[in-house]
């Protein structure tokens, strides 16, 4: 096992191929079919950069990545956990994950994977309105949004609004296809990044092929 | 750090509350609809497998036009029997050969199986005529539990235009349009497979004056004064 450049996310070789592994909090249990690695009584998941958009941005070398040990995230768009499961390895026992999906059938499975998981909320939430949740949870140091919508962009500025820490970070999976599909995929970043930069300054945008057809993956970070 | 764990301890116990009442009729419907789907394709499916395997013993099963009647042959009481039902006095195939038993058994899980896609099917008419009875009117149950698999809900059915309506099941055909101008635009979606016509613009031309109903039908249904 060899730390990456980025805290608490681990790789190794096998069979020619370079794994990415997060340390498991939650053994040797798997609920996504992952495989894990025993070494030394530390287990360690495998994380497939196929089946998950941060996956691929680490395995096509992000430079820098905001979520770190200890921090409290934000995650917009959980669906039933995969990704999130490997932020909540990374976070470990002192970090927080607030999680949430406004579609009833998905929280299902999350909230039965956040029980295993102490560091981990389950919110079934309209991430469109945070007025109805910003009272009720802390101010966090990171918001990430994968929710596929028309208005991703306006969803996540407006829960940054209210629940991001001053000089906080962002993380984005621009869906080009969702926001409109008769435009350019370059275009439709271009417009969302010029939309960013009135409040966040634009720390990089990465783009996911192979792993996710037009897909951007933007970190940034709130002004003040 | 304590402060973090009744926090989350509330908030989960408020998710799993949440959870609880979320599940409403249309969830259930939409359910009863993809298992029905699910069950005409794997029924299909078995039938001819089971045929193939039963045409060894009885070869001139081929000739049965519907499902249903394959199934009642092989399902005699004897084999002899099933011949008596085909009409025939030889058969060009071989009866005792080994496995006879096991394809009589084959054909009772398919039946089982076309018996529990009918209840199903019963149940989705009368949930549907129970939540939507304008909109039953205009259309069966079962293209409305299809409506549902698209938009989720009653309330958003009654919120949208007739002509997204009309649309609703021609998505790829829509974003094909829209990303090169050089494709037509659909003129009906799954709303279609309920009237009749014979040529495309007919079709279209009815797709579109059912779609107004449906959507006056949802209104009604769902911000009607006589609402169950
Ligand atoms: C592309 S999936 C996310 C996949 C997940 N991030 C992963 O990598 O495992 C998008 C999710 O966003 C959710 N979503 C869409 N609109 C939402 C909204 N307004 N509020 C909350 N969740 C939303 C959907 O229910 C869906 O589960």
């Amino acid at each position: 096992m060899e730390q990456t450049k980025h805290k608490g996310i681990y790789s190794t070789w096998q069979d020619k191929n370079n794994l990415l592994l997060t340390k498991s909090l939650t053994g040797k249990q798997s609920r996504f079919k992952e495989d894990t690695i025993d070494e030394d009584g530390t287990v360690y998941r495998v994380w497939d950069p196929t089946r998950s958009k941060l996956g691929a941005a680490i395995a096509k070398k992000l430079r820098y990545l905001p979520i770190r040990p200890g921090i409290t995230v934000l995650y917009l768009g959980a669906a039933n956990g995969y990704t999130p499961s490997f932020v909540s390895d990374i976070l470990g026992e002192k970090g927080l994950l607030i999680a949430l999906d406004h579609t009833a059938w998905v929280v299902r499975d999350l909230f039965l994977l956040t029980e295993k998981r102490s560091n981990m909320i389950a919110l079934l939430e309209d991430a469109r309105k945070p007025s109805q949740y910003a009272k009720k949870l802390p101010k966090v140091d990171c918001i990430y949004q994968d929710v596929a919508q028309r208005d991703q962009t306006e969803i996540f500025m407006k829960n940054a609004d209210s629940l991001l820490k001053p000089r906080g970070y962002g993380i984005l999976c621009i869906k080009a296809r969702s926001i409109d599909v008769t435009k350019n995929p370059h275009e439709v970043y271009q417009t969302e990044r010029s939309k960013l930069m009135k409040k966040f300054e634009i720390i990089s945008m990465l783009n996911l092929n192979p792993y996710e057809k037009d897909h951007s993956f933007i970190i940034c970070r709130k002004l003040k | 750090m304590k402060q973090a764990i009744t926090l989350r301890k509330e908030l989960m116990q408020e998710t799993k509350e949440r959870l609880k009442t979320s599940i409403n009729e249309e969830t259930m419907l939409i359910q009863m609809y993809q298992t029905v789907r699910e069950l005409e394709h794997t029924i299909n499916n078995l039938m001819i497998k089971l045929k193939n395997w039963f045409s060894c013993y009885l070869p001139e099963i081929y000739t049965t036009k519907t499902q249903q009647e394959a199934l009642d042959i092989i399902l005699s009481d004897s084999i002899e029997e099933s011949k008596q039902k085909l009409n025939l006095k030889d058969s060009i195939g071989t009866i005792n050969r080994t496995g006879y038993e096991q394809t009589i058994k084959f054909a009772k899980s398919i039946q089982t199986l076309i018996k529990t896609k009918e209840l199903i099917e019963e149940q989705i008419e009368e949930t549907t005529t129970k939540i939507a009875p304008s909109i039953c009117n205009e259309i069966s149950g079962k293209t409305l539990a299809q409506l549902l698999t698209k938009v989720g809900t009653i309330k958003r059915l009654a919120n949208m235009p007739s002509s997204a309506i009309q649309l609703l099941g021609a998505e790829k055909a829509l974003f094909r349009h829209l990303q090169n101008n050089r494709n037509n635009p659909p003129k009906y979606g799954l709303l279609a497979g309920e009237v009749q016509a014979k040529t495309p613009k007919e079709r279209a031309k009815k797709t579109k004056q059912l779609s107004a109903k449906v959507t006056l039908a949802a209104r009604k249904d769902y911000y009607g004064t006589n609402k169950t």
